[in-house]
């Protein structure tokens, strides 16, 4: 284990340049980032919400499988999802970040309760160690009624 | 002496990991039993109980559940987290310190919504007639 991985993917203030250094790093591990997904909505990219005191910039948005308009943010994407997926040893996951758009869509919902769904893609994938895997998307609504992507984490699948 | 567990907050949404390290590769052993307000994490080489996160959940919320649902549940064993000043201490124990320290007392800059939309129709493929 390496302690300051995690500090030197963090440092650079531009959310592009910690992406690029993730990036770097899980090429050196043998995994690529995917694309942005195309099934996804960009006319609001860029624009800047503000999530819990936070300033976030639109990654892209999507339209979920019961009509809710769900805001995927690029700092909550570097900052939370690649990091936790990198300190759990995770990383094998975010080769499979462009599916967001489709388990928001196509996913079972395993929980639904006020301000918060949880939902499970329908395709299972096999870990490095060959352990079988779903992808949840977890989705939580804000004060203001938007509803924004807070997580995106492998569950195994039994 | 309890196990180490290392804090990793993440401010302002109030969700946490605990793990024994900076990185350790972790599987989400248990959530359903803890209403997805709470995950257990087990080595993926040991298969041993090593940590905790609420991932995906939010802190201020779910806290008070949370605390019925670990008496309901009781997890096992002590831990000792340097970050929060804590040793020997219960996962109940745990929490409530970082609730106390990131939550309680903050002015409440986000409060959950209490009327849920209601989900939009859903129509049968078929051809209108």
């Amino acid at each position: 284990m390496t302690p300051s991985l995690i500090a030197w993917l963090s440092a650079p203030d531009d959310v592009r340049e910690r992406r690029a250094r993730i990036a770097e790093y899980l090429a050196n591990e043998g995994y690529e980032l995917p694309s942005s997904p195309r099934n996804a909505d960009y006319d609001e990219a860029g624009t800047v919400h503000r999530v819990r005191g936070q300033k976030m910039t639109v990654a892209y948005s999507v339209v979920d499988q019961d009509g809710r308009r769900v805001y995927h943010y690029a700092e909550y994407e570097v900052d939370h999802i690649m990091l936790r997926r990198i300190r759990r040893g995770e990383e094998w996951a975010l080769e499979h970040l462009d599916l967001i758009p489709s388990i928001l869509r196509r996913g079972r919902v395993v929980v639904w309760e006020i301000g918060h769904i949880i939902y499970e893609g329908r395709r299972r994938f096999l870990s490095p160690e060959g352990e079988k895997y779903r992808l949840r998307v977890v989705i939580q609504q804000q004060r203001d009624g938007r509803w924004w992507v807070s997580s995106f984490h492998p569950r195994p699948s039994r | 002496m309890g196990k180490l567990l290392v804090l990793h907050y993440y401010a302002p949404w109030d969700t946490f990991d605990l793990l024994p390290g900076e990185r350790w590769p972790v599987y989400v052993a248990e959530d359903e039993l803890y209403e997805f307000r709470l995950q257990l994490l087990r080595d993926r080489r040991t298969d041993q109980l090593v940590g905790f996160s609420n991932e995906g959940g939010d802190l201020a919320r779910d806290y008070k559940r949370l605390m019925e649902l670990l008496a309901e549940h009781p997890v096992p064993g002590r831990y000792d987290v340097p970050d929060l000043g804590l040793t020997d201490a219960t996962l109940p124990e745990i929490i409530t310190a970082i609730y106390e320290r990131y939550v309680a007392g903050r002015e409440p800059e986000f409060v959950y919504p209490i009327v849920e939309h209601a989900p939009a129709l859903r129509v049968a493929d078929e051809e209108a007639e």
